[in-house]
């Protein structure tokens, strides 16, 4: 699994600073069968909104989607270096396993519940510019090559 | 004991596709019970920029007052995603919807409970009348969550309660 920090949808919502990780599956995931698709490699006009059969002969490309798209509260001050440590500790590695176990079979209500339970609390936002900070600071922050995730038994 | 809140027609893969006319309410499915909803699922037929998805309380006309919503952002075509972390205030009876400025949400033209739109962005705009968006379309939205937690008292006792004497 990769996790990356997705700037489109950080916003605030009740006072607080809200970040987007996207968990990207690997080939060797369960899920990664589910989110390896083919798909548009452009918008399309309005002539093909318009018209299905139209749209559907725009060119496709394969792409692996996220499997998960998850929000976290931070503090606006946190560093990148923090914000690693967040992931790590949301995202363990017996919680990624159970995310990808329970997404492959269509569990979400599962992994809602998992994920809810990994929740964490954030101090207020003090001022307006908190999520154009917020971006440029973390946007780059990603985890991937050095996660490692425990063997699957079987 | 915490119960489960639904809302929503589903996120599926379905045989059409709804281009942005604003901001779209899915009348099917209304919310069972109060709380919030931690997790928004959605199933984008081409990339969307900007969504933003939230609860709407339905007057039983064609008016509906945004009650709460989230800024997704990207939502990626071709499979089901799963947005979870979520905090949505969600009443009994309210519906679901979402605004995107460009592309498209997967729908059906047939069979559903039907939809209802307005151009522009209408999250914060308060209570506004929406037109149909067909009587049979769903669009591909579906959020869940749990009631407010009670008041589960510690080891057994509520501090209302006089321990039984024994």
């Amino acid at each position: 699994m990769r996790i990356e920090v997705n700037p489109t949808g950080t916003h605030t919502h009740k006072g607080k600073l809200k970040l987007r990780l996207d968990v990207y599956p690997d080939p060797k995931d369960r899920t990664y069968k589910l989110h390896y698709v083919r798909v548009p490699t452009r918008p399309f006009t309005e002539e093909e909104e318009r018209d299905p059969k139209l749209a559907e002969k725009v060119p496709r490309e394969w792409r692996v989607n996220p499997c998960l798209c998850h929000f976290v509260e931070v503090d606006e001050d946190t560093t990148p270096a923090q914000l690693r440590e967040i992931i790590h500790e949301v995202f363990d590695p017996a919680t990624l396993d159970e995310v990808d176990r329970a997404l492959e079979v269509g569990d979400s209500h599962a992994v809602a519940e998992r994920m809810h339970a990994k929740r964490r609390t954030a101090t207020r936002v003090r001022g307006a510019s908190a999520i154009a900070a917020a971006n440029a600071r973390l946007k780059g922050v990603d985890v991937g090559d050095d996660y490692r995730r425990p063997r699957r038994n079987g | 004991m915490l119960a489960t809140i639904t809302v929503g027609p589903g996120a599926t893969d379905r045989d059409s596709f709804a281009s942005a006319p604003g901001t779209v309410i899915a009348k099917g499915n209304p919310a069972n019970a109060s709380g919030a909803l931690t997790k928004i699922e959605l199933w984008a037929y081409s990339n969307i920029t900007n969504l933003k998805a939230g609860t709407f309380s339905d007057d039983g006309s064609d008016k509906y007052t945004p009650r709460d919503y989230e800024t997704i952002g990207t939502v990626t075509s071709g499979s089901k995603q799963t947005f979870t972390g979520l905090d949505c205030d969600v009443v009994t009876g309210d519906v679901i919807g979402a605004y995107w400025p460009a592309n498209a949400l997967e729908r059906c033209t047939s069979g559903g409970a039907g939809s209802m739109y307005k151009v522009g962005d209408q999250f914060g705009a308060g209570q506004q009348t929406y037109s149909a968006y067909g009587a049979g379309v769903d669009i591909s939205i579906y959020g869940e969550g749990s009631t407010p937690a009670a008041r589960t008292p510690r080891h057994g006792f509520s501090i209302f309660q006089t321990p039984a004497v024994v």
